[in-house]
């Protein structure tokens, strides 16, 4: 007797980038991420993938940085887990002429894992952006041009990698009158990329604007685990578990930015982005388990209803400070963003809990310019804090169409970063 | 050396998965077209990017800023009887960056970095456990489907002592689902996969012996990519549980030592390698499971001898003008037993190499091409059928009727009666080193 019953089982996971939420180290951190038209270097990896041709000598940035996500649902905590990571940035160009050429590469290194495809039953209130967003690697390999310093193009990837398997087979069998398992597995971690696209010009030399693009990014789960069952006289036929999840959804981003030397010691910065999150579907992995053997589980399946987020505007403001010394420089920072949330009331199954994000920054940085013969290039140490208010929300059923409990959700995320940036 | 560790996971995702890998391509076919053309030979002589791979200490011996972008592939005339085999994802693309740290005084000159890539075109990598049955070749099947991310700094101690330290990257698979009927009878499911990082260490010392000749000698701490999932899942209260662990891209753990002579226009590198292979958990995957009328049931896994291997490399590089020539040999023991008379059909032999390859100065940079041919001793396995009444049964050394109510022997077994292998390895590439 052969059965076939198929599950479909629901949970959600839609995310961002976490060098989006935290910055790419802590001199973009001070300002609140407002960084678009002034980043530089290796910090331009992540902010303008043209800005990368405006370096001088190859540069690389370390940094660290941590998020506390005191984070509530119903007055309790919601259990996130806090981030931590490094940041590495590597940009070496090559000059020739009027142009330099220029390749480099953004990074981003949970401290706990590259990533995680972490699910929660959608039912359940939890935090859908910021449950898992921070914890992920981001990788940006970059290559730009840029002429006489005016003017610079360039792109590159923004690249995570999915998790899916060939084959997973576990045979069970009978040889020579016993029970006996052989099992195979192939699993790969395939590239996944979206492109990263970015112009800067400087039409006056107090002004700097800038424009990039980031395409639509995740992270794929595909898992099939295949039980292979023939045992004669006792239950032949098959079990297949079948796991598809998409994780870390980053939405296509458009994003501009504007930098002006108010003063020769005073730089002020906007930015504005927009991130289409209405690209991100139902947002529902499904588990299906296929069973073929002699049994007939009364298993029905479920529907996954649209997520119908609302794409958003981001605004981030920042300022920075400079007073030069003999020997060591020092820099001032200031920045403020509001981050609107994408996901709309909860009404129906899902329970994902969200709201928009007011983010408050302060920086410093030391750069040790002259420091010869100690330092035959310079070096930068820079350290930022920041504030994130998530809006309270409370979230209530309809209860024509969907019985279920309201909820209310609100926190603070508190984040520092300590990053160095060095000449070589 | 978190900050290092860091540095490499992060690259697996650029640019950029098994049959069970057991060791990278980058130590199989060389790292870049120059170390190819000289069998691997290096571990007192290598003092540019791939440095980080044959002894981090070289790393300070270069000098200057310097990017090296290239491309290398394998082609595989590897036999199973007369069956050829091919390589999975052949190709990849070759990245370098050293650099000395901007430090000055006392410690001016004495502080390099670098970073040292292989990057596949379209995976990561790929962690695969065959059949016990399944004839392939361990060797080779899979060690060329693994990004290779090396980063490191070396430090020159004194005018003749330096040492360096460099972290092999990638990231696993582990976690798991649990599943059951909801209050809908729908599942109910939560899913916790994580992809770790996997970082080991290579450590290295270089000796100036004399104004001509250096000695190394390098440790590589075993490597491999996890995988591991465990799936419970109750349907109509019957469990259909599997837990699952495997580990690809195996490299065992690995000391080298090496000699180099050179003067104005030649170098000549000798090294010798011991890797032990006897620690190889095996290319087979272990499952533990509940199933349906079925029970409780882990999978049969033969117990194989492992063999520690010894490799000698041998490679020549001279100036003839604007080019210089290269040259090298190479030969390694096989760990894999000769001898597989039970379920397991893993091929190979003992592998001879040779490497020729050109390198072509011009200005200040430098390109190189560099090819390959690795020749796999042929090898014939004969099954033995056994004739015990089971209670001393050992998979690896025979194998049993599957029907004992049919008359003759019954076995599926590809590899019975015997199994022929053996073949060659064809590689090469092409790379531009630049300064900065």
């Amino acid at each position: 007797m052969r059965s076939l019953v198929v599950l479909v089982l629901m949970s959600a996971t839609a995310h961002a980038d976490p060098l989006d939420l935290f910055g790419f180290g802590a001199e973009a951190a001070g300002q609140a991420g407002a960084r678009t038209a002034s980043a530089t270097g290796a910090e331009a990896a992540h902010y303008d993938p043209a800005a990368v041709a405006l370096a001088e000598r190859p540069t690389v940035l370390v940094g660290w940085g941590a998020a506390a996500m005191r984070l509530s649902i119903d007055g309790r905590d919601a259990d996130v887990l806090d981030a931590h990571g490094t940041s590495l940035g590597l940009a070496v160009p090559i000059h020739d002429g009027d142009w330099t050429y220029a390749g480099a590469i953004g990074l981003y290194l949970p401290d706990q894992f590259l990533a995680r495809i972490h699910l929660i039953p959608p039912t359940e209130p939890h935090f859908v952006l910021l449950d898992n967003d921070p914890h992920r690697v981001v990788v940006e390999p970059i290559a730009a041009a840029s002429y006489r310093g005016r003017f610079a193009i360039g792109g590159g990837a923004s690249i995570l990698a999915d998790a899916s398997s060939r084959q997973i087979v576990f045979d069970v069998g009978i040889v020579a009158g016993q029970k006996v398992g052989e099992a195979a597995l192939d699993i790969e971690l395939p590239v996944r990329a979206a492109p990263l696209l970015g112009v800067w010009m400087r039409p006056h030399d107090r002004v700097r604007l800038a424009a990039t693009y980031r395409g639509q990014l995740s992270l794929d789960l595909r898992l099939d685990i295949l039980a292979n069952v023939q045992v004669a006289g006792v239950v032949t036929g098959d079990a297949l578990v079948s796991i598809r999840a998409a994780n870390y959804f980053t939405p296509a981003r458009a994003q501009a930015g504007v930098a002006i030397d108010v003063a020769d010691d005073l730089t002020v910065a906007a930015d504005l982005a927009w991130q289409r999150w209405s690209a991100f579907g139902s947002g529902l992995p499904d588990l299906r388990v296929l069973v073929a053997l002699d049994l007939t589980p009364p298993l029905v399946s479920t529907q996954n209803p649209p997520a119908r987020f609302t794409d958003t505007i981001e605004t981030r403001l920042g300022a920075e400070y400079r007073r030069a010394g003999d020997k060591t420089d020092l820099a001032l920072r200031a920045g403020a963003a509001y981050l609107p949330s994408p996901v709309p009331p909860q009404t129906g199954l899902t329970s994902f809990a969200d709201g928009d994000r007011t983010l408050l920054t302060l920086g410093a940085g030391l750069t040790f310019a002259h420091w010869q013969p100690y330092l035959t290039r310079p070096l930068s140490i820079d350290l930022a804090i920041g504030w994130q208010h998530v809006a309270p929300r409370l979230t209530k059923k309809d209860v024509t169409s969907f019985p279920g409990e309201a909820f209310s959700s609100d926190g603070e995320i508190l984040q520092a970063s300590l990053s160095s940036t060095i000449h070589f | 050396m978190g900050l290092l560790r860091h540095a490499g996971v992060a690259w697996i995702t650029i640019g950029v998965a098994a049959a069970t890998a057991h060791a990278s391509p980058v130590e199989i076919f060389g790292f870049g077209p120059r170390h190819g053309a000289l069998a691997g030979a290096g571990v007192a002589s290598t003092d540019d990017f791939a440095a980080l791979y044959y002894n981090p200490a070289g790393l300070a011996l270069g000098t200057g800023e310097s990017a090296t972008i290239g491309v290398q592939g394998a082609f595989s005339n590897l036999s199973i009887d007369d069956r050829v085999i091919d390589l999975e994802d052949p190709a990849g693309v070759v990245l370098g960056f050293t650099a000395p740290a901007p430090l000055g005084g006392p410690l001016e000159n004495r502080l390099r970095v670098g970073v040292a890539l292989y990057l596949l075109p379209t995976t990561i990598a790929r962690v695969s456990a065959r059949f016990p049955q399944e004839p392939f070749f361990p060797w080779y099947q899979g060690r060329t489907e693994r990004d290779v991310i090396v980063p490191g700094a070396a430090l020159r101690v004194s005018d003749r002592i330096t040492v360096g330290l460099a972290v092999n990257f990638l990231a696993g698979v582990v976690g798991g689902l649990e599943a059951s009927e909801g209050a809908q009878r729908s599942l109910v499911a939560r899913v916790d996969e994580k992809v770790p990082s996997v970082a080991r260490v290579h450590a290295g010392i270089d000796l100036e012996l004399t104004d001509r000749l250096r000695a190394g000698l390098v440790y590589r701490q075993r490597f491999e990519v996890p995988f591991s999932t465990l799936a419970k899942t109750e349907v109509a209260g019957e469990p259909i549980d599997l837990d699952l662990h495997a580990s690809g891209q195996f490299t065992p753990d690995e000391l080298a030592i090496g000699g180099a002579w050179h003067d104005r226009v030649t170098t000549i590198s000798v090294d010798a390698q011991w890797s032990r292979w006897s620690a190889y958990p095996g290319p087979f995957v272990t499952v533990e499971s509940e199933l349906p009328l079925v029970g409780p049931l882990a999978a049969s896994i033969p117990t194989v001898p492992y063999r520690d291997t010894w490799a000698g490399r041998a490679g020549v590089e001279t100036r003839v003008g604007e080019a210089i020539l290269r040259g090298g040999y190479a030969f390694e023991t096989s760990p894999f037993p000769k001898t597989q008379t039970g379920v397991t059909n893993l091929l190979d032999g003992p592998k001879h190499t040779v490497g020729l390859g050109v390198g072509f100065v011009f200005e200040r940079s430098r390109i190189d091409v560099g090819v390959q041919a690795q020749f796999v001793g042929s090898r014939r396995t004969t099954k033995t059928i056994y004739t015990g009444d089971g209670s001393d049964y050992d998979p690896f050394t025979s194998l049993r009727d599957e029907d004992s109510n049919t008359d003759g022997a019954q076995i599926s077994n590809p590899g019975y009666p015997s199994i022929d292998s053996g073949g060659q390895v064809f590689s090469g590439g092409v790379a531009i080193e630049v300064p900065l």
